[in-house]
């Protein structure tokens, strides 16, 4: 696109820099406040986590019914299941919105399979948030936190995948061709599911499953529906616990819906609760916030490999040097912590691009405040806010930002999760190489992120999929091109 | 090809589908599986487990163009079965070549031997580079060892047969090759090595605590272990038949799934960025299938230099098959991920393939060397083995 071109410009100001047009709304609080949330990140994955990643992937490697509880149990104990809850929900939430990818970053540095377990009960509730459901937010939100307080952790996932519908479920355009085998029928008093979902992150530890099934096959986004069902419901059970390459502190489930009867009180959503639209606003939202976390898992995963490879080349010698002192694994060392950077500068951008569109980049000091989380729990409050007029004009602000905000993020948060898988995979074969032998050994824990990082380039949507995301919202709207269209491509 | 080679290629792609097909995902659990015995005893009765070993010694006499065969096929099915096909026949190969007759009348023949010897090799250790873990004092003729051998594969004795390694040692003179077995006072074995693939292979550490070596045990004399790093090339040549191997196998899995699944409405082998991936894996193996079968002529009639050195071919076939294998596990997506399916398998078998007889950046400062000399780091400048570099 040569500068004197006709075609209408590509890149707006808005779009090449979301950071930029940020940097006059951030204070001072929210850095320190995002710096506080990072050091206690930091100090855990060190002193807790380290300790148990490799032990936890070598027992799951010896047993693949292995489920790590005392991984949920850690989380638990250091409130990393309500770090996405605000404090007027009884959260661990700082209210840092900006802070929470580089805490992410930090933990996935350390054990990217402990990402993935919290990942999955991260994305439940993202979901769950998502759909404006707050009744039955706060009653999970409450289970939540109770179970950190009491020891007996609850955690939720979230359901979207099937057998014959993979990526095909993280695109809009695609939903409706998806060869999907669930099935939701309205019945009186709620509704009975079926079929099978697969590939479900956390799935054999969750309490209650967040299960996203359309009513309708044909206009599955305009008629989705979502569910909240626990584990020992009748016609539900789990299937088949994959054993996964790496990850393997994250269980990967199937699970199974036989005629599964779900109350109205536990339907988080269905058709007519929200204006046509909100099963698209419901995925764009959802993937913007999870693809970011994604991205910034990556950069977590490319700086660990970085960390083991700069370790090991510091003390281990070759041809009687040390390889440290050698230009040629200087250059390949400063490549590897070039690619954290470069993951990090684009996921951050993400997350301004998040918070430029519908996400609050802090949470309002009053709203943070003992005295306001008094007053969530009021009746007045409560019956305001689980109000349907409430939840449509919750609904509507989300959805009703301009399109390109939503565009942006569309852009922003597959690029984060593209820039730092690939980053991750990346450096774990450069810390290999530089390892030998040394790398592919286990209690090193080179071989562990090698592995682990393998599955940033496949979830939340493969990184082709992505690729051509980015390319519909952020070109393909100016030029006229189709890229999910009926053509063969 | 002669006949005989093409007919022994049949044999083990019939063996690798009917014997090492349904046991290399169970296999590749171990150490926390059971070790496949009964499937290396079958390929022994057949001759598919040593094949370069002398008829003298009951072995079927075959060169290194039948044993290239043999790993490629195995390989497309089983990486780690091919890769402890390389190390039995290398070690028995080492203990004839640098090894004592005794040593070897101990140690080479498998004919009617059961439980067969299942014998360890360094196989991860650059002999131009050896690993400084294990030293070597003199003592009379012989030698006292004490340290540690790491990743030493190929060797299990869960079935009460015999086992032996060969071990790379640090004199004051240079490094050495010694043979130690499991009478050995002083040696102990360590517990299984946990490791990213090639898991069927099994890999030991071995500590010593002032192990006496007498001298009809000494393989190479240190100061000798140059002699290895050349003599090893032809193996060189087979590790990239068995990475090519496995890319085969990983390209079929990928093109036949992608004619089966199902997204978007219509079959994934139609998406463009699918078939590239699957073009730039069989392009590359075209390639590689070509220079490595003009290495193999080349060798047979005694014209290595006549092709691409057998380093060079390690190290860039090795580099494209770990990162292609990466990409046959994208086509499959999730399900590539999951070990039924055996796609993430070979995406960390050739992986680890990539640091046999050294690591790859140690192997690229070889290679370095080898075609450009050691420029003003002083002494001789090194001939290329190979090719014009």
């Amino acid at each position: 696109m040569t500068p004197g071109s006709e075609y209408p410009p590509l890149i707006r100001f808005d779009d090449a820099f979301p950071g930029l047009c940020w940097l006059g709304r951030v204070r001072p609080r929210w850095i320190r406040m995002a710096r506080s949330d990072w050091s206690r990140a930091r100090n855990f994955a060190r002193r807790h986590l380290w300790p148990m990643a490799l032990t936890v992937d070598r027992a799951v490697q010896a047993d693949r019914r292995y489920l790590a509880e005392e991984l949920v149990h850690l989380a638990a104990r250091h409130r990393l299941l309500s770090m996405y809850l605000p404090r007027f929900m009884g959260g661990s939430f700082s209210g840092s919105v900006l802070g929470l990818f580089p805490v992410l970053e930090e933990l996935a540095a350390v054990d990217p399979g402990f990402v993935g377990l919290i990942g999955g009960h991260h994305l439940g509730l993202t979901a769950l948030a998502l759909s404006f459901n707050f009744r039955l937010m706060d009653r999970v939100a409450g289970l939540v936190v109770r179970g950190e307080q009491t020891g007996r952790p609850f955690l939720i996932d979230c359901a979207i995948t099937e057998p014959g519908a993979g990526s095909d479920v993280e695109e809009e355009d695609l939903f409706p061709r998806a060869d999907l085998c669930t099935r939701a029928r309205a019945v009186p008093g709620g509704a009975v599911l079926s079929g099978r979902k697969c590939f479900i992150s956390t799935g054999h530890l969750a309490d209650w499953h967040l299960v996203i099934i359309p009513y309708d096959r044909t206009h599955p986004l305009d008629k989705i529906g979502l569910f909240l069902v626990p584990k020992n419901s009748p016609g539900f059970s789990l299937g088949a616990l994959e054993e996964k390459m790496g990850q393997k502190a994250a269980p990967a489930s199937e699970l199974v819906f036989d005629d599964c009867f779900v109350p109205s009180d536990m339907i988080v959503t269905q058709p007519g609760d929200l204006p046509p639209g909100r099963g698209e606003a419901l995925l764009h939202g959802v993937l913007g916030i999870t693809r970011t976390a994604v991205g910034a898992m990556g950069a977590g995963m490319a700086r660990g490999a970085f960390e083991i490879a700069l370790d090991f080349a510091a003390w281990h010698r070759v041809r009687g040097r040390r390889m440290i002192d050698r230009q040629g694994v200087q250059e390949t060392l400063i490549r590897m912590l070039a690619r954290v950077h470069q993951a990090r500068a684009v996921y951050l951008e993400a997350a301004f691009a998040l918070c430029s569109a519908f996400l609050p980049a802090q949470i309002p000091g009053f709203l943070n405040s003992a005295l306001y989380a008094r007053l969530y729990r009021t009746r007045f409050l409560t019956r305001l806010r689980h109000h349907a007029w409430f939840r449509r004009r919750a609904y509507r602000l989300f959805a009703g930002r301009p399109v390109t905000d939503h565009q942006r993020v569309q852009f922003y948060s597959s690029l984060a999760k593209v820039t730092g898988t690939d980053a991750g995979l990346a450096n774990a074969h450069q810390a290999l190489d530089l390892m030998g032998e040394a790398g592919s050994r286990h209690e090193n824990g080179a071989e562990k992120l090698f592995r682990d990082a393998k599955l940033g380039q496949i979830y939340e949507g493969a990184n082709e999929l992505n690729r051509l995301h980015m390319f519909k919202h952020f070109l393909a709207r100016d030029l006229g091109v189709d890229v999910f269209g009926t053509d063969p491509k | 090809m002669t006949e005989q080679t093409r007919a022994l290629g049949d044999l083990a792609d019939r063996f690798a589908r009917r014997e090492w097909a349904p046991a290399a995902l169970e296999a590749d659990r171990w150490p926390f599986a059971d070790f496949p015995r009964l499937v290396y005893e079958r390929a022994a009765a057949l001759g598919l487990l040593t094949p370069l070993a002398p008829e003298a010694y009951g072995g079927p006499g075959l060169g290194f163009e039948d044993l290239a065969v043999i790993l490629r096929h195995t390989a497309r099915v089983d990486a780690s079965a091919a890769v402890m096909i390389l190390v039995q026949t290398l070690v028995r190969a080492a203990l004839l070549e640098f090894g004592s007759e005794a040593l070897s009348r101990t140690w080479v023949p498998w004919a009617n031997e059961t439980p067969f010897s299942f014998l360890a090799w360094p196989l991860y250790d650059d002999p131009e580079d050896p690993p400084e873990t294990l030293t070597v004092r003199s003592r009379g003729d012989g030698f006292v060892l004490s340290g540690v051998a790491r990743s030493l594969a190929g060797g299990i004795e869960d079935g009460g047969n015999r086992t032996g390694a060969a071990v790379i040692g640090v004199h004051e003179h240079g490094a050495g090759l010694f043979w130690v077995d499991e009478s050995q006072a002083g040696v102990r074995w360590g517990d299984p090595v946990i490791g990213l693939g090639l898991r069927a292979c099994p890999v030991r550490d071995a500590y010593f605590s002032a192990a006496a070596v007498p001298a009809d045990r000494v393989l190479i004399r240190p100061g000798g272990l140059k002699n290895l790093a050349q003599w090893l090339d032809p193996f060189r040549l087979m590790a990239a038949y068995t990475a090519l191997g496995v890319l085969e196998g990983a390209y079929w899995t990928a093109r036949d799934y992608a004619r089966r699944r199902r997204q978007g409405g219509r079959t994934i082998i139609q998406y463009d960025m699918i078939r590239g991936k699957l073009a730039r894996m069989a392009a590359w193996i075209d390639l590689a299938g070509s220079a490595l079968s003009n290495a193999a002529a080349a060798m047979e009639a005694g014209r290595p230099g006549d092709s691409a050195s057998f380093l060079s071919l390690q190290t860039l076939v090795g580099a494209e098959t770990a990162r292609l294998t990466g990409e046959a596990v994208q086509v499959l997506g999730g399900v590539g991920y999951c070990h039924d399916f055996g796609q993430e398998k070979r995406m960390r078998d050739a992986r680890r393939l990539e640091s046999l007889f050294g690591g790859a950046s140690g192997r690229w400062i070889t290679l370095a060397d080898r075609c450009l000399g050691r420029g003003d780091e002083g002494g001789e400048p090194v001939a290329s083995t190979g090719g014009e570099c």
